[in-house]
């Protein structure tokens, strides 16, 4: 939605005012509605789709391959598609980066381990299929559901082949669930004295900047950062905002969690 | 996983297929749509509610209604259609396949799938059981997968045989519920317990295979043949035969995949010692030599031929190649526990890590010393079970008993152990040739299970004893089926060809014929065997105007008769030659063409396949022309009667002069042969006299060579290098060709080492030139027979040439090291010979005369061929050899003599004798040698074994090569009541 600058400066105006009057007449934590459904491409081990209400989609999918674990050093591999953007456009190798750091970071590779040389490499692949408004923290959710829902084949053959040379052999049917340490991502927008959640696109059109929080296992953990939202009012930010959105992600994240999971 | 159903339209539904493939390591996630359909009919003619929904297939036919509606009663009266297990025909398969069993029976399609992958010959009889007894015992494939009454899911932690055994079960209870009204009972056949107590459980009627066979009428004949299985319920009554003795487990696919790709185990086939038969010698890339596998628990219940995983035994187990002479007859008689068993309980604790060092040392180990690497066998991918021949050991027999008892079977082939059997006529089958099918090999048992399938004859009587050999070197010796019959052309020996080859009429019926040349003006005869009947070859040479000779080699067209892709063709491709046995012929073509249509018989028309060339004086060739053609042979000659025509000098007719001109290149062909390096190689080949009028044999003689074989050897050699490289021009990468690579030095090295010590000659082996030279110069003055000897040993040092498409080796590999020519193939004996068959048709396509079928231009397919070829090939040639051996024996039977034979081998117990008069060779055991066995000395680098004679105080040395005088006799071997030959040193 492209804005006049009387309306912009309008809805600045709303948003910095305490509490903030954010235009959908949401408080400053509250979240947008969203549906996730999971599990929905049979050839992948694990999918998710995401949908906001304001029209944002999203598809995730997970496969899996195994791998000589001396061969390959990185076990993650994110890659992002956002419709309408290029693949070397700045956003989508932002949001690729950010991705592909937060997960190699929080997740503990070891926990995708088979025997003493072999693990799972995972491969996720994110489509954005239409955006309104920063996708990051709808990626976030999608790759946690998928990941939550994913389904490696199960290994029959020994797990200690260090001495004794075996290749690893799974089960012809069964499944078992993946075990893992998911992250998730929330991008606050920054207005003023206020920090707000979620931010519409037509909110981080006007926000005066960004903050990425990740949560991982049960704490806010690294990285943190900040996240420009848009070129014309981003300015720096002041570390009250920071601990504040710290603060606000601290009570957030567990409810978020826990409605994903439900 | 949530599986869906969807309906796509009336009728048809689709579903997903989720499984996950383990290969090379990785894991695929495999996802399959899954169509369901409710056309699939019950296939039973009683059924009147499947006659609604059947539909056509794409060749617009309705499926045919097989199974009858007054099926077999059981002996309570009731009527039973039979639903198999996958186990049961996997097992049973010779049962199913019994005329006297088994009626109206349903294979339900995921139980023949498992077949299919388990073992696909078993999967093709099966076949060709439900396609061809419609009449007689009525077996259908029921499509229980894409009906949708009787397709089931798979549930979580279900595995896959346990729902597979559940789709079996939904189909019996289906096919119980369609024909209820019909008074047909389901009756599901397994022999997996589970299976058949959870049928039971659901109220399904279910039967073990052996409680099945006691509900028919006709019980008592069929229950010999019930394969011996280590079943659960033999398991429990069955002690005596496990005793304390286990062989060591196989490893896990997991290891045995992982072992292979880190380099510390390896795969190759097993070839059992036939001297003996706890020895095994396993090829495996990397190694320069095969190694050596030893005793009982490392062969841990490999069969000779099996594919196998082996892993190298630690160094301190190496050892030299055994030095004992051992068979599986004489070996444990009483089956006593064996004595150096349990000494090889060895803790096996070297890593992988040391394992692939030890690698480095056992290649280094193989090309010095006579110490060789050990290995012991871990897996078995591939079992080469086939039926086997046999007979009951006496001794293994308890002639009191009538009911059924164990009883070892030994069999003919003496590298493989003794197998176990049930029957209950075992005092009737005493002294009979048994065929008998191996089924398992479980690890508490010292000797492999098996069952009876049938009786040959008795022991020593022509029948068995040939019927037995053809078995036992898998020959196809079935009459020809009537689909290959059909093949023939419909005027059978009325055929003719025809008169003038420009006639418009002929031209109609068959258009090719505009391009035969006519070339029955030239005076063309045969040369063959005496009595042969399948003429392949006619020759004919003409002196040209220019000094030069024209000579035409002429094949007969089998190609003619023969097209491509007809069952008749695919009868042939599978027989792939014709078998020679010494009273009997195992033809791969039809009689009327092998004897008659394409046999070139003198004077009548014919039609063959000419390779004519322009020699000059020298045999040189000018030029070289292929054409099909039409001839008329002038005579059909004997060697013996071409060879006094030709010495016949009143004789000077043009066909005489031509003979001779024939004569005369060839031996210059001869001459450039031998030149070039070609071999000179010997076999004892004896022929079998037989009584005409009794056919008994009579007496043996050694082969006798006339300068007219090798007139026409030569002729036909030619032709064929000449074939060969016009095939390969126009096919450079399918013409079917033969090899003969040249032998590894290796192969040599005991024999020359032999020659070394006790005659100070050595063979070279740089090239076969130098090797035909180092052969002429093996010559001992004070023995002519010397020679041979060392031709006939080397023989054996040599490649078995063999069969391949041009494709698969580089030009260079293309050389036969034995002719000493660069290409060759096999053109001249298309009658008796597949690849013939192949050259002729390649040859054609070459000349444009029709265009080559797609089968022979196909890699893969080529590869089949060849590879069956030369199985056959090998096969046939052992067979005939054993027919030989038999019917000497049975001329020696009558005639016990002294002859003179040589020692070419010395073991620690005996040494092997070959007595060239009946090209026969021996074991002469230790024990028949001396009366003080523990006297005995021997030394392996002398290659002497030293003993005091019977009745005699002074020693004696028998070294290799020794001439010495033997009796021999034909003996029958009371154990195995086999007849061999005895030697004893005199």
């Amino acid at each position: 939605m492209v804005m006049s600058l009387t309306e912009k400066r309008y809805l600045q105006e709303c948003l910095i005012s305490k509490p903030p009057l954010r235009p959908d007449g949401r408080n400053d934590d509250q979240f947008r509605p969203i549906e996730v459904f999971t599990d929905f491409l049979p050839t992948s081990n694990g999918s998710s789709k995401i949908v906001a209400s304001d029209g944002t989609e999203c598809v995730v999918s997970v496969k899996s391959k195994v791998v000589d674990r001396s061969l390959e050093d990185d076990l993650i591999v994110v890659d992002v598609d956002i419709t309408g953007r290029r693949d070397d456009s700045p956003l989508v190798q932002e949001i690729a980066s950010i991705l592909n750091r937060v997960l190699l970071l929080q997740i503990d590779q070891e926990q995708l381990r088979l025997t003493q040389k072999y693990s799972f490499k995972l491969y996720i692949d994110v489509l954005v299929l239409s955006s309104y408004s920063h996708p990051l923290t709808l990626i976030s959710f999608a790759i946690y559901s998928a990941l939550n829902s994913t389904q490696l084949p199960t290994l029959i053959s020994s797990e200690d082949d260090l001495d004794v040379a075996e290749l690893p052999t799974f089960h012809d049917y069964d499944m078992s669930k993946l075990n893992i340490d998911i992250p998730i991502m929330f991008t606050l927008a920054v207005c003023g004295q206020n920090v707000i959640v979620d931010p519409a696109s037509s909110e981080s059109d006007v926000a005066s900047n960004g903050i990425l929080v990740t949560w991982c296992k049960g704490k806010v953990g690294a990285p943190i950062r900040t996240l420009s939202l848009n070129e014309e009012y981003t300015r720096g930010i002041h570390p009250d905002r920071l601990a504040e959105s710290i603060r606000l992600i601290e009570i957030l994240a567990p409810k978020v969690l826990q409605a994903l999971d439900g | 996983m949530v599986l869906r159903r969807k309906r796509l339209s009336e009728g048809l539904t689709v579903t997903q297929k989720v499984f996950v493939r383990s290969r090379n390591g990785g894991a695929t996630k495999i996802v399959r749509e899954h169509y369901l359909r409710n056309d699939i009919p019950c296939l039973s003619r009683a059924c009147k509610k499947c006659i609604h929904i059947v539909v056509p297939d794409a060749k617009n036919e309705l499926p045919n209604f097989v199974l009858s509606e007054s099926p077999q009663k059981l002996t309570d009266g009731r009527k039973h259609y039979v639903v198999l297990d996958a186990n049961i025909v996997l097992q049973a398969i010779d049962l199913l396949e019994n005329p006297e069993c088994f009626f109206d029976v349903i294979v339900p399609q995921i139980a023949l799938d498992e077949i299919r992958n388990v073992s696909y010959p078993i999967y093709t009889r099966l076949r060709a059981l439900c396609r061809d007894s419609n009449d007689s015992k009525r077996v259908v494939v029921f499509h229980n997968e894409f009906n949708e009454n009787t397709y089931v899911e798979r549930q979580p932690d279900e595995t896959i045989n346990d729902r597979n055994d559940r789709a079996i079960r939904r189909t019996c209870s289906w096919y119980a519920d369609h024909l209820k009204e019909d008074e047909i009972n389901i009756l599901l056949v397994t022999n997996d317990r589970g299976n058949l107590e959870r049928a039971i459980e659901e109220g399904l009627e279910a039967k073990s295979l052996a409680d099945y066979i006691d509900l028919l009428p006709q019980s008592d004949h069929i229950k010999d043949a019930l394969p011996n299985m280590d079943t659960f319920a033999s398991r429990d009554k069955d002690v005596e035969a496990r005793s304390e003795f286990k062989f060591p487990d196989y490893y896990s696919t997991a290891r045995v995949m992982g072992g292979i790709k880190s380099g510390v185990l390896y795969q190759g086939s097993v070839q059992i010692s036939e001297y003996n038969f706890l020895e095994g010698l396993v090829s495996l890339p990397n190694f320069s030599k095969p190694v050596l596998i030893l005793g009982q628990k490392n062969l841990n219940r490999a069969f000779n031929g099996d594919q196998v995983v082996v892993e190298l035994l630690p160094q301190s187990e190496w050892k030299a190649p055994s030095t004992v002479a051992l068979d599986s007859e004489h070996f444990d008689v009483n089956d006593n526990p064996d004595a150096d068993e349990g000494q090889n309980d060895r803790e096996d604790e070297i890593s992988d890590k040391q394992r692939r060092l030890l690698v480095q040392d056992a290649i280094q180990t193989q090309k010095s010393g006579r110490i060789q690497p050990t290995a012991r066998v871990v897996s078995i991918t591939r079992r080469s079970w086939r039926q086997y021949v046999g007979q009951l050991a006496t001794n293994s027999v308890d002639l009191q008993n009538g009911g059924t008892q164990n009883a070892f079977v030994i069999l003919m082939d003496k590298c493989l152990p003794k197998i176990r059997i049930r029957t209950r006529r075992a005092r009737e089958l005493l002294n009979k040739r048994i065929v008998i099918a191996v089924d398992s090999w479980p690890d508490a048992y010292k000797y492999p299970l098996g069952h009876f399938v049938r009786e040959l004859g008795e022991v020593e009587s022509v029948e068995a004893e040939t019927e037995a050999l053809l078995l036992e070197h898998n020959v196809e010796y079935q009459p020809f089926s009537k689909r290959v019959l059909e093949c023939l052309p419909g005027e059978g020996s009325n055929w003719k060809a025809p008169e003038n080859i420009s006639d418009p009429d002929a031209i109609t019926k068959d258009p090719l014929l505009a391009k035969r040349r006519d070339l029955r003006d030239k005076l063309i005869c045969s040369i063959d065997p005496p009595g042969c009947v399948d003429i392949d070859d006619a020759l004919h040479a003409k002196q040209l105007p220019n000094g030069n000779w024209e000579v035409g080699v002429h094949i007969a067209d089998v190609t003619h008769f023969v097209k491509a892709n007809t069952p008749l063709d695919a009868e042939g491709a599978s027989r792939s030659t014709s078998v020679y046995l010494v009273d009997k012929r195992i033809d791969m073509l039809p009689m009327l063409l092998g004897t008659n249509l394409c046999s070139l018989k003198p004077y009548v028309d014919r039609y063959a396949f000419s390779v004519l060339w322009e020699l000059d004086d020298n045999a040189n060739i000018v030029s070289v022309d292929f054409t099909k053609s039409v001839i008329r042979s002038r005579e059909a000659f004997s060697y013996e009667q071409a060879q006094m025509q030709i010495d016949d000098q009143s004789r000077t007719d043009e066909l005489t002069q031509g003979m001779r001109a024939l004569l005369q290149l060839s031996i210059k062909l001869k001459q450039q042969r031998l030149d070039a390096g070609a071999l000179n190689l010997a076999s004892p080949e004896v022929k079998v006299h037989m009584d005409s009028e009794t056919s008994d044999p009579g007496e043996v003689e050694v082969k006798k060579l006339l300068a007219t074989n090798s007139l026409v050897e030569e002729f036909m050699l030619l032709a064929n290098q000449s074939v060969a490289r016009k095939i390969y021009d126009a096919f450079p990468q399918t013409a079917m060709l033969r090899r003969h690579a040249a032998p590894p030095a290796t192969n040599f090295e005991n024999l020359n080492e032999m020659l070394q010590l006790r005659k100070g000659m050595s063979i070279s082996t740089e090239s076969s030139k130098a090797l035909a030279a180092s052969l002429d110069r093996c010559v001992d003055p004070s023995d002519p027979y010397f020679n041979t000897l060392v031709r006939i040993i080397s023989t054996r040092c040599m490649m078995a040439a063999q069969y391949f498409y041009s494709g698969a080796y580089s030009y260079a590999d293309y050389r036969h090291y034995g002719l000493a020519v660069g290409i060759y193939t096999h053109f001249t004996s298309p009658i008796r010979r597949y690849c013939d068959v192949v050259a002729h048709r390649q040859l054609a396509g070459a000349i444009g005369y029709e265009p080559l079928d797609l089968t022979h231009r196909d890699k893969n397919k080529m590869e089949f061929l060849c590879r069956n070829m030369n199985k056959k090939h090998r096969n046939a040639q052992f067979a005939g050899r054993a027919s030989i051996e038999y019917y000497v024996g049975q001329v020696m039977r009558n005639n016990e003599s002294v002859e003179t034979g040589y020692v070419i081998r010395v073991f620690h117990n005996g040494i092997v004798v070959l007595v060239p008069k009946f090209g026969v060779e021996g074991l002469i055991r230790l024990e028949n040698l001396t009366d003080d066995e523990q006297a005995a000395e021997f030394k392996a680098e002398e290659f002497k074994l030293s003993f005091k004679p019977k009745g005699s105080e002074s020693p004696k040395d028998i070294f290799v090569f020794d001439k010495v005088n033997v009796q021999v006799k034909s003996v029958l071997d009371p154990v195995t009541s086999k007849r061999k030959t005895q030697l004893l040193l005199r």
